[in-house]
């Protein structure tokens, strides 16, 4: 993502902070911490354990600058790192934060990515009335990018009900389409 | 800062004969040609050398006394002029070392004080740079924000503007200018644009002896009436080179059809040390 | 990207107001938005953002502790001391590292070969080891930061004392092992004494002069005087032949224990003498 020819880009400042510059680490933290903050405190009511989520992300962003290697958007690498590091401080804490999240209604449903990236219409309204169950698994998989298998440890299920579920789930957004 | 009668030999030479420098608050620099004595002078001072002979204090201290001795060096920061990394540290690894050997108290303060340092000369970006990384002129930063370390009394830096480009000139000369508001600094340069540009008092030094002692006004003065410029050089001068104008610059007895100019400091330095020096020798 | 949030938009998300559909569309699309990015980062938590900025740089600018260091602090050095030891410490250890490879194969020739020369090369070869450590300790050649060292208060006698035992304190019980190897008895350790004393030794003459110099200096007299001693040696027994070096009889090695005490005196004396340049 060029930033319209002013300044550079993320993965120049990657590059430079592979090469241990703390300017463009600043830069770097300057732009992203806003949105990494405010997505992940959606995921976890608990303000002290997002800070230090965010703090940790950052610091493997310092160590493993290097191994970004262009793969596509550095935000959705940056949130890869920082929901992990979520996941895993509340895995450590028990917090059943997650679990409660994931479970109510007002969680953020699912839908596919590709499809994200439309403003929401009717299709809004097929995901919207997904089951629970099924707004965790899409949810966790698609949106957080999360694996088959950390997804069920997230959710407490075994990975093969992920997998029905996103089936399900995928099914009956098509049936919504149709 | 007061030394007197400083006398150091090596092997058969006189490096320094009989030496009084005296510093005070604010900058004072030390001025001559390569092999001066300018690095052992300063060394002295900085109290790693011990002189054959000759009286030294600073802060009214002995550095023969051990125990005085260690009590000048906590107030003192020394930049040598073959600066000495670990190659494979970085910035912040090393100036925590160098911190530590300066017994810096306590990891926090340690660290404060390195990002002090590090802010001062701005080598904020580089910080977690490994140091073989670096320019040349990084490097002198870094050699110089070692040399801070501790908020030191007495500074002692020599040759630190060595091969720095002019806007890193200009720059450390802002660094060292910041600092000196209450401390006492002695720098070591050959080039008069230094002391012209920082220095509140000048020592020529000049094989092994003082020549001058004064304000950098002053050493210009020493020139004055005896520089000229004229179209053609001229024999009789003392030392005359050509600039860039395509006019010769004169000094010493001024030859027929000849203007006379005000001397600059250079002019009064050159007119010091040169004198004993080849005419055919083109000084810059 | 054909659409951006606006204000309403992210003022809605932020309180869980829109539906989930509307949630997920504003998150997918603002991590994936320089300029929606920018957007949210202008409202962002300005208390949050400092602490962690902070906490950051005070974790950045904290030198992180290498291998060595880490090792030293394990055996209860103090941070500082770990620091002096370990900044030298692997260059010096890769030279002992080598010492020590040799001996072993002095070692595996004397097993193998003439017993009796096979000994005397260990026993006069293994007190060299420490000298090495003591040589490479510290010293205007030897360490790039002496001339800082110098005019800094860490007292030098520290950091040679510290470096030289970092140093020897593995290297002896390393040459001990392979003592065990060879078929002589208690006289294969004839080496430790006269090991320990000319290193004491090196450290009192490096008063005086430079610590390689001092080193080398004393190397070289041992090894005349191993040299001179054999060269008359008998040869009827492996252990004639070596205790025909006077280091190792017993009045030798009583000899070089002395020798040790008394440079550690002089050096408690005249350590002074390691914060002043030459």
């Amino acid at each position: 993502m060029d930033g319209a020819g002013e300044g550079p880009s993320d993965s120049d400042l990657l590059m430079a902070i592979a090469d241990d510059d703390r300017t463009a680490f600043d830069l770097l933290y300057a732009r992203h911490f806003g949105w990494l903050h405010l997505r992940l405190s959606r995921r976890c009511a608990d303000p002290a354990l997002v800070e230090e989520a965010v703090q940790d992300t950052f610091m493997t962003i310092w160590k493993k600058a290097g191994s970004y290697r262009a793969q596509g958007d550095v935000g959705a690498w940056v949130w890869g790192i920082g929901i992990r590091q979520l996941l895993n401080r509340m895995r450590q804490r028990k917090t059943p934060a997650w679990h409660l999240l994931v479970h109510s209604e007002r969680l953020v449903s699912a839908e596919d990515s590709v499809l994200l990236s439309v403003e929401h219409g009717d299709l809004g309204g097929a995901i919207d009335r997904l089951s629970p169950e099924l707004r965790a698994v899409v949810q966790a998989t698609v949106i957080d990018g999360l694996t088959t298998r950390e997804a069920a440890q997230v959710l407490g299920i075994p990975s093969g009900t992920v997998k029905t579920r996103m089936m399900r789930a995928r099914q009956q957004l098509r049936e919504a389409l149709t | 800062m007061v030394a007197e009668g400083v006398v150091k030999r090596y092997r058969s030479t006189t490096v320094l004969d009989h030496v009084d420098l005296r510093a005070g608050q604010g900058i004072t620099g030390l001025l001559g040609p390569n092999g001066a004595g300018k690095t052992t002078l300063l060394r002295t001072i900085a109290t790693v050398l011990r002189p054959d002979e000759g009286r030294i204090r600073a802060f009214g201290l002995d550095p023969g006394d051990a125990a005085q001795r260690r009590e000048i060096r906590r107030r003192l920061g020394y930049q040598p002029q073959e600066p000495g990394f670990f190659q494979s540290f970085t910035v912040l690894a090393f100036l925590d070392y160098v911190a530590i050997l300066k017994e810096l108290s306590g990891r926090e303060e340690r660290r404060r004080e390195v990002r002090r340092v590090i802010d001062l000369v701005d080598l904020g970006a580089v910080a977690n740079r490994k140091i073989r990384k670096l320019s040349g002129g990084m490097r002198r930063r870094v050699a110089l924000a070692q040399a801070l370390l501790g908020g030191p009394q007495l500074l002692i830096l020599d040759e630190p503007t060595a091969g720095l480009d002019p806007e890193q000139r200009l720059r450390f000369r802002e660094v060292v200018s910041q600092v000196a508001a209450e401390q006492t600094v002695i720098l070591s340069t050959h080039q008069t644009d230094d002391v012209a540009a920082v220095c509140d008092r000048v020592v020529v030094l000049h094989e092994g002896r003082a020549r001058f002692e004064g304000t950098p006004v002053e050493l210009g003065d020493l020139a004055a009436g005896r520089v000229w410029l004229a179209d053609r050089p001229d024999a009789s001068a003392r030392l005359s080179w050509r600039m860039g104008t395509g006019r010769h610059r004169l000094l010493g007895d001024p030859p027929a059809g000849a203007e006379l100019v005000s001397p600059t400091i250079e002019d009064g330095y050159l007119l010091l040390v040169g004198h004993a020096a080849n005419l055919a020798e083109e000084p810059v | 990207m054909t659409w951006h949030v606006d204000t309403t938009q992210l003022d809605r998300y932020e309180s869980d107001a829109l539906p989930p559909s509307g949630m997920a569309s504003v998150e997918m699309h603002v991590t994936s938005c320089e300029s929606c990015r920018g957007q949210v980062a202008g409202r962002a938590d300005d208390a949050a953002r400092a602490r962690v900025k902070q906490a950051l740089d005070e974790r950045l600018d904290t030198p992180p502790a290498g291998r060595t260091e880490r090792l030293l602090r394990l055996v209860g050095l103090g941070e500082a001391d770990a620091r002096i030891v370990g900044a030298t410490l692997s260059l010096n250890w890769s030279w002992i590292a080598a010492c020590i490879l040799s001996l072993a194969f002095v070692v595996l020739a004397a097993t193998v070969g003439s017993r009796g020369a096979g000994l005397a090369a260990f026993l006069v070869a293994a007190p060299l080891v420490p000298l090495v450590g003591v040589a490479v300790a510290y010293g205007p050649r030897v360490d790039p930061t002496f001339e800082i060292a110098t005019a800094a208060t860490l007292p030098g006698a520290r950091i040679v004392m510290l470096r030289t035992i970092a140093v020897t304190a593995p290297a002896i019980p390393a040459i001990a092992a392979l003592s065990v190897f060879l078929p002589a008895g208690p006289l294969a350790f004839a080496w430790l004494l006269p090991a320990l004393g000319l290193a004491a030794a090196s450290l009192a003459l490096g008063t005086l002069m430079d610590l390689p110099k001092a080193a080398a200096g004393l190397s070289t007299l041992w090894l005349l005087g191993a040299g001179m001693d054999l060269a008359d040696a008998p040869r009827t027994s492996a252990e004639g032949f070596v205790r025909g070096f006077a280091a190792f009889h017993p009045s030798g090695q009583l000899l070089f224990a002395s020798l040790g005490a008394v440079s550690l005196l002089l050096v408690a004396l005249r350590r002074a003498e390691f914060e002043i340049a030459r």
